[in-house]
């Protein structure tokens, strides 16, 4: 078996390159650059990923203050049994959370499938 | 082939009407170099024009982040190196036989000796039996051992510039560079 002593032998550079190919290779790599020099990465774009889970955060954060809202109060008199007034005036309340959470929705044009979709991590 | 003045050419760089003329100054002036220093780490010939397309898309979509601090041609050599790792970790990670040596493997040698036989059969390889070994005991070093000792060993680059082109310190570069060769010797020795 051939050995190399790297320390006193050089290499005679064995690798070569097809015929031509340092001669079209400028020509070849100049029709692949795009026109467009701006460089693309330096531009922030939302992708839908990310836009969904931005509108999955602020639901997400929504929904904690109307939970913190609706029974943190009832936690704090917990001891106290609720009138009847009281009760109509949560069950109000309650609704009122559920249709703003709705608009916030259906103005975002979010639907059950997205909905699914993000927590489901698609 | 002839020279461009690299302040000249930055300049035409820096002017969206000129861009495009200027860069292609470049790609004539580097893509040997640049090739060079691509094709002793990725060893074949087709792999190394992937990853040199790849280094000057880089370069064209970066120009203007080219602030002129370093010189044109490191700036491009750092490219080079960089998309040259990036593509032997990708190999590396597609190839499930771990292609390090010098751990007395039977199994890394036989493919080291593999690999040397294909190169001897190569069309764009030119060597002896003594020059296949070599390359292949360097294509079977770690990525970053690998371009140190191309560099080295080589293209005899000195270490500042090694320095600039990898981020790494002198003291780094010199630690690789020993390590390289003791395996590559460790490998030749095995065989006699």
């Amino acid at each position: 078996m051939k050995t190399f002593d790297i320390h006193t032998q050089k290499s005679s550079q064995p690798m070569r390159v097809p015929e031509g190919y340092f001669d079209n290779f400028a020509e070849r790599i100049m029709a692949q650059l795009p026109e467009a020099e701006a460089p693309a990465e330096n531009v922030a774009v939302l992708q839908p990923k990310k836009r969904m889970r931005w509108i999955g955060w602020t639901m997400a954060i929504a929904a904690s203050i109307a939970l913190a809202v609706v029974f943190i109060p009832k936690l704090w008199n917990s001891g106290t049994p609720l009138t009847g007034q009281e009760t109509a005036q949560y069950s109000a309340d309650m609704n009122a959370d559920d249709m703003y959470e709705e608009k916030i929705l259906e103005y975002a044009m979010v639907d059950n499938t997205d909905v699914y979709a993000y927590l489901s991590g698609y | 082939m002839e020279t461009t003045n690299e302040q000249d050419i930055i300049s035409q760089l820096r002017n969206p009407s000129q861009r495009r003329a200027a860069f292609a100054k470049v790609v004539s002036q580097y893509s040997q170099p640049l090739y060079w220093q691509i094709r002793r780490m990725v060893t074949w010939h087709d792999d190394a024009d992937d990853v040199l397309q790849n280094t000057f898309l880089k370069a064209w979509m970066g120009i203007e982040n080219f602030r002129g601090e370093a010189r044109l041609s490191t700036w491009l050599h750092r490219i080079a190196y960089n998309e040259t790792l990036t593509f032997l970790s990708r190999q590396h990670e597609t190839i499930s036989l771990d292609t390090s040596i010098g751990d007395d493997n039977d199994t890394d040698d036989d493919a080291t000796l593999t690999l040397a036989g294909t190169l001897e059969s190569d069309p764009y390889f030119d060597g002896d039996e003594a020059e296949a070994l070599l390359q292949a005991a360097v294509a079977s070093l770690p990525a970053k051992q690998r371009a140190v000792f191309t560099m080295k060993y080589f293209d005899e680059m000195k270490y500042e510039d090694m320095t600039e082109v990898t981020g790494t310190s002198v003291g780094g570069l010199k630690a690789s560079y020993h390590l390289a060769v003791k395996k590559i010797e460790d490998f030749f020795h095995r065989r006699e």
